[in-house]
């Protein structure tokens, strides 16, 4: 039998970046041989787990190679550490973006749409990912949101499933509360539901129902069996109602109920159209702004305390005129929708 | 010859009959029924709130 050969590696750390994990750390490094800036995520091989557990998440990143899935580099260990090096990116996580401002709606379904085709490869190969979140979404060089973090995922058995205890709180299915750990597909669809929902209202107010309506186990029973966690009704208007439908269609708490497959998603949102997709909103104290992205003179809405409204269109020479129409006190929701959907 | 139409209700609660067999049949498939005993075994929630949790 041929002997595995050894060969070293040489890096050297250069910032470290993301929060701790439980028994790891990310570093920017530079790779002294490829001359080149890499991440390396350094995980403590822990008492009682074999050289197959160590790995298990670089040969699931390995395998789930795809356009929309962070390629790994090389894997290698040390006495006490493994290290799995990936290329660096520098326009970093979904969760910067999202920190920084609102997406419009183009931008989220065009996100969504890498993340479900990464997410369908990786499905394909029989894991489920159990761990997709805005900071686990990289974004490439070329704009393009690739899945990256396999440390939660597991291989399924012949039926479909896989077993993990170790879950994100914050982003429980429901199904968790069954108590069996064993899961399927369906565990990511929700999770990429979640993640939707997420690039919609932002984190701010995520974090602010989970903090609201979730304070013991029984709360969170009871809101995500009722579907008021995340709560339903909080999209901004510039959110397409189809895509707010698809989102609330994989948050289903009855797993039958959701789509069975990332593809049936993909084509779900296939068809959503118009100007709609276009706003870009922002939300400052108790009004909401929306402005038009890619076009010269911009029209813009500001809407105060879901009444007072006043809309105008931006010139480049920094003059406006206002849209009458929609200059209004007691504007209804519904005005405003309609003008967000037309442009007009 | 004018045709006369009986119209009764039997079509409608048959309608309505299966609907309420689906419903049923939807409700006992539903596989995620919270587990109770479950539930109550979970340590404290505010310490796990914002984290990762390792259930036995």
């Amino acid at each position: 039998m041929i002997p595995y050969q050894r060969a070293e590696v040489s890096f050297k750390k250069i910032q470290e970046i993301g929060p701790d994990g439980q028994n790891s750390k990310v570093y920017i490094v530079h790779d002294e041989h490829l001359d080149a800036e890499l991440v390396i995520k350094e995980i403590d091989k822990a008492e009682g787990f074999s050289k197959n557990d160590f790995f298990e998440e670089a040969r699931n990143l390995y395998s789930s190679s795809h356009p929309n899935v962070v390629q790994i580099s090389y894997a290698c260990e040390d006495v006490d550490k493994i290290y799995l090096a990936s290329p660096y990116y520098s326009n970093g996580s979904l969760k910067d973006i999202m920190r920084s401002r609102y997406l419009t709606a183009r931008e989220i379904i065009r996100y969504s749409t890498h993340i479900l085709n990464g997410l369908h490869n990786v499905h394909s190969k029989g894991l489920i990912h159990f761990d997709i979140k805005p900071d686990n979404i990289l974004i490439s060089d070329r704009n393009e949101a690739l899945v990256s973090d396999f440390g939660l995922t597991k291989a399924t058995n012949a039926l479909g499933e896989a077993v993990q205890k170790k879950l994100y709180v914050k982003q429980y299915p429901i199904e968790v509360f069954r108590g069996t750990h064993t899961y399927d597909y369906r565990f990511d669809i929700y999770q990429i539901g979640l993640l939707m929902y997420r690039m919609c209202v932002g984190d701010n107010e995520f974090d602010e129902q989970y903090k609201m309506k979730v304070n013991s186990w029984d709360d969170f029973v009871e809101v995500l069996s009722k579907k008021s966690f995340p709560d339903r009704k909080a999209y901004p208007k510039h959110i397409p109602k189809k895509l707010q439908t698809i989102i609330n269609k994989c948050l289903n708490p009855d797993i039958l109920l959701r789509y069975q497959s990332c593809i049936e998603i993909v084509n779900a949102m296939s068809d959503i159209d118009g100007p709609i997709l276009d706003w870009l909103y922002s939300k400052e104290n108790e009004v909401e702004i929306w402005k038009e992205t890619q076009k010269e003179s911009p029209k813009v809405i500001k809407l105060c305390n879901n009444e007072t409204c006043e809309a105008f269109i931006e010139y480049a020479d920094g003059k406006t005129r206002r849209i009458t129409a929609l200059c209004k006190d007691n504007i209804k929701g519904k005005e405003v929708i309609s003008f967000l959907e037309n442009g007009k | 010859m004018k045709k006369i139409v009986i119209k009764t209700n039997k079509t409608h609660l048959t309608t309505r009959t299966e609907k309420i067999n689906q419903k049923l049949k939807k409700k006992e498939l539903v596989v995620n029924r919270p587990n109770t005993s479950f539930i109550s075994s979970l340590p404290s929630f505010n310490k796990v709130k914002d984290g990762f949790l390792t259930i036995s």
